[in-house]
């Protein structure tokens, strides 16, 4: 049998790896790093670059160079999420055919699960390498918080990267599978703190001899190590400013310099109090060229992101009020992403929490094992090991008034089917339009559509006499099934939920050769 | 492929000593008659026609009988990965979920508490979740699996949550009306499906609009007549549960004599199902005589299938019942499964060495087999 692989396909970085003699391996790439950083560029002289190459080149080649694109993905081009994310990044976003958001670099237009699927390559070819076997099957992580049409997306990408994916598991999940390896936990609760590059997830889990339950999922999608990168940012530009009077906020390449800049403090500062900042050439006026130099201390960076690191204490609260647990419930606490190694942080859970965070898992490398751990679990079958996947945002349709009637809750096991009774508004209507829609406002167009058809031929007779069932029928892989019936006639009609990007098996099929294409040139090289 | 209408013969090259099928599998090679057709066959069995389809299907891909005019193609579908075993637990999960009760379901007693309803969830997710077979090819039997999940997990829902319980408790305890409803009765409340009523926002004015109007923003026919409101049963029907008081079970003891005296009495099918519900409320309380009696009256109606599963009931419930033996080997017996009768009847000679019925049948059986 051919070996399967976890990947932990990051925002800004991305690990793979796999089960060997059932220990977890996390596989370095070529240059010898355990993690990837999720870049793609296409150089002047047309050739593609994936990780740490087009990560070295991002300076000096802005327009071309794609990163953070997991902030996109199953996004529509109109949705705020595209447009906020606009303003962070030097590529450009377009309008894709579908509606859907693509990335112009090069002259050519990208889907995201297209340029997602360059780094799932690149981590295909990592294990492949490692192994001297091609690798078919593997297992993907993505945050807790994303909705159907962005874990649709990430298979996609799979498919057009040539991999059969076989279950998409949620990054603190597949940490709380890794906490869980070779150890005998029974009735344990388990809390898993994600601070990612890009995003913040909360879940607790409840363990169980090898099955694990997700009781509880928070988080916030725009809260990051970045984020803090960001404040760096912000503070360079205005002393820069305030120096020199030069504004940097539209030149590209100084915003990439003073990116990497603020990346490479931070880091510094969760080992040692101080780090230098050095930025030659970073503006230039009527007297020459100006460069930029100052020494942070670890209690500056400490005070311009201690409101985040205290929002993020915040949702923890609200995640295990949501559970109906208090912290003296939480067996354990796990820190997952880079972020976590920052002291401060270290010191606010444990001050929360009254005790330590668990030692001994990598916080860049757990989510990738706990996902190749899950693969093998799936692919042989395993009688020791079982996820209880969730729902992870609540489904429902809109109702009278652009009402969301919830009809599955979050965080409810699948497989799972529910149904519910609806009926019309209008004396003698014929026709009612089922609109399927994920998320947890009140309100249905806040929240993401996923699909919607028409169930016609209803009994024509006074409002509200007409009973539609409308049920939901999500399978163990995670797909919905949404359908209604009118209980007077049978009429019955129904859709399977389709990711929103709506890539076409053709569309897929096209940018998988493509993306073969391009793997078939790196190994001519 | 459509040997459905066709009329099922006997393979005469099979030699039954080397295939291997699950009782119900049997059952139906028993019904194969070369009168019948394979829909008779089907909607004769007692099995929901689907599954008994399913079951036939399982039958033809082993090649065990032919049908005139109808070609068997080559693995056509593949003998599905898994074991007797495997297949008879699921098969009869599957049962069980489809009429039983929550407390049958998960096999808890009447009283049980969370945490343990969680446990046994959490157990019997490890044999019937659809991911324990993910990579091999089950057939329909990945359809039962997802099937049972879903129930399993209802039930957890429900009888985890106080509050839920409660009100399934007294559902339960509703007195069943006598005569069968013009709907299929429910084999169990469901909760959170009946009675809400949610208006559909009304698109019937929007279609014809639509077609000249291409614009987003089309979301509200200003016409919308004002909101009917409909009283959801739901929340009444907890509010009033809170008045139901918790009847007590007499004592268990009473409960199953009574309900045997009647039994016994009247062995009629309400009797049987009511006294089905009431054990499987004192369910920890195993008395092996109920099962007994229901195998009986199975064989009586001619309904093997749920008569075996009746036997092998009572068979767990007392390993040394000698009764539900022999009603198990008859069974075996009717539906040749000649090997799985001869285990059944060492079993008695292990308890009762001297049962000359037994060694009789041994006898019998070896012959059989060496045909």
């Amino acid at each position: 049998m051919s070996k399967v692989i976890g990947i932990d396909l990051g925002t800004t970085n991305s690990c793979v790896a796999m089960m060997v003699n059932k220990q977890p391996v996390v596989i370095p790439n070529k240059a010898g790093y355990r993690i990837t950083p999720s870049y793609f560029a296409i150089t002047k002289d047309n050739k593609k670059l994936v990780g740490n190459l087009a990560k070295r080149q991002a300076v000096i080649n802005p327009d071309n160079t794609v990163f953070a694109f997991k902030r996109l993905i199953g996004r529509r081009f109109d949705a705020p999420e595209s447009e906020v994310a606009q303003k962070n990044v030097a590529y450009r976003l377009i309008k894709g055919p579908n509606e859907d958001v693509r990335i112009n670099i090069a002259g050519k237009d990208y889907s995201i699960p297209e340029i997602s699927a360059m780094i799932l390559i690149e981590m295909k070819k990592v294990a492949e390498e490692y192994l001297s076997e091609e690798v078919k099957e593997a297992v993907i992580t993505v945050p807790a918080y994303f909705n159907d049409n962005q874990r649709q997306a990430t298979k996609d990408a799979g498919k057009i990267a040539g991999l059969d994916i076989l279950r998409i598991i949620n990054e603190p999940t597949a940490a709380a599978i890794a906490y869980g390896l070779n150890r005998h936990v029974d009735n344990e609760k388990v809390l898993v703190y994600d601070f990612g590059g890009g995003t913040f997830d909360v879940s607790i889990l409840e363990i169980h001899k090898g099955v694990f339950e997700v009781i509880s999922t928070s988080g916030d999608t725009y809260l990051g190590g970045e984020d803090i990168d960001n404040r760096l940012i912000q503070l360079f530009l205005k002393e820069i400013k305030d120096t020199i009077n030069i504004d940097l906020v539209s030149d590209r390449m100084a915003l990439q310099r003073l990116k990497e800049a603020a990346e490479k403090a931070k880091i510094e500062l969760s080992g040692g109090m101080e780090s230098m900042v050095n930025l030659p050439f970073i503006a230039y006026d009527k007297t020459g060229p100006r460069h930029y130099t100052r020494r942070i201390t670890r209690h500056e960076l400490e005070q311009l992101s201690v409101d985040l690191i205290d929002k993020t204490i915040g949702i923890v609260k609200q995640a295990l009020e949501n559970a109906k647990l208090s912290t003296s419930d939480i067996n354990e606490i796990i820190l997952v992403g880079g972020q976590t190694r920052m002291p401060l942080l270290v010191e606010k859970v444990k001050k929360f929490f009254g005790k330590a965070s668990h030692k001994g898992v990598n916080p860049d490398e757990v989510v990738a094992i706990g996902a190749a751990i899950d693969a093998v679990a799936l692919a042989e079958g395993s009688s020791d090991m079982l996820l209880l996947d969730v729902t992870p945002l609540s489904l429902g349709i809109e109702t009278h008034g652009g009402e969301f009637a919830k009809i599955i809750e979050r965080n409810t096991t699948i497989p799972v089917k529910k149904s519910h009774v609806f009926t019309t508004s209008y004396d003698n209507q014929s026709a009612v339009r089922i609109r399927v829609f994920q998320g947890e406002s009140k309100s249905a167009e806040d929240n993401e559509l996923l699909g919607e058809f028409i169930l016609s031929g209803i009994r024509m007779t006074k409002k509200g006499e007409p009973r539609i069932d409308v049920s939901f029928d999500i399978d163990n892989n995670g797909i919905v099934n949404v359908s209604a019936v009118d209980l007077d006639t049978g009429l019955e009609n129904k859709i399977e939920i389709m990711s929103s990007s709506k890539l076409t098996e053709d569309e897929i099929k096209t940018m998988s050769d493509e993306a073969h294409l391009y793997e078939i040139d790196l190994k001519d090289e | 492929m459509d040997f459905i209408k066709g009329i099922p013969k006997l393979s005469s090259s099979i030699s039954y000593n080397t295939l291997s099928l699950t009782p119900t599998e049997g059952y139906f090679l028993s019904r194969i008659d070369g009168v019948s057709s394979v829909e008779e066959i089907a909607s004769l069995s007692g099995l929901p026609y689907d599954q008994a389809i399913g079951v036939i299907k399982s039958l033809w891909n082993k090649k065990v009988f032919a049908v005139e005019g109808v070609e068997q193609s080559a693995g056509e579908e593949n003998d599905v990965d898994l074991n007797e075993d495997e297949r008879y637990a699921i098969e009869k999960m599957a049962k069980t979920t489809e009429n039983g009760t929550y407390y049958q379901i998960l096999s808890l007693p009447f009283d049980v508490k969370p945490e343990q309803v969680k446990v046994r969830f959490f157990e019997l997710s490890k044999s019937f979740h659809p991911d324990k077979y993910f990579r091999k090819n089950i057939g329909r039997y990945k359809d039962m699996l997802t099937m049972i999940f879903k129930k399993m997990s209802e039930a957890y829902e429900v009888l985890y949550d106080p509050q839920k319980k409660r009100w399934y408790d007294s559902e339960l305890r509703k007195p069943k009306p006598s005569e069968p409803s013009a709907a299929q009765k429910p084999p169990a409340p469901k909760i959170n499906t009946t009675a809400e009523v949610i208006e559909v926002k009304s698109v019937q004015k929007r279609q014809a609009q639509e077609e000249t109007n291409k614009s987003r923003n089309d979301i509200d026919s200003t016409e919308e007549t004002q909101a009917y409101e409909d009283e959801d049963n739901i929340s009444e029907s907890v509010s009033t549960e809170e008045t139901v008081e918790f009847e007590k079970p007499e004592s268990v003891d009473s409960i199953i004599e009574q309900k045997i005296a009647l039994i016994k009495e009247n062995l009629d099918k309400n009797m049987l199902d009511q006294a089905l519900k009431e054990m499987d409320i004192v369910k920890n309380i195993k008395d092996v005589r109920i099962p007994l009696l229901m195998a009986n009256y199975y064989l009586k109606e001619n309904d093997l299938l749920s008569a075996k599963d009746y036997a092998r009931t009572a068979v767990e419930y007392d390993e040394k019942n000698i009764k539900a033996y022999e009603i198990l080997g008859s069974i075996y017996m009717k539906f040749k499964l000649y090997r799985n009768a001869l285990k059944v009847y060492e079993t008695i000679i292990k308890v009762t060495p001297d049962n000359i019925y037994a060694v009789k049948m041994i006898k019998e059986i070896k012959l059989l087999i060496e045909d």
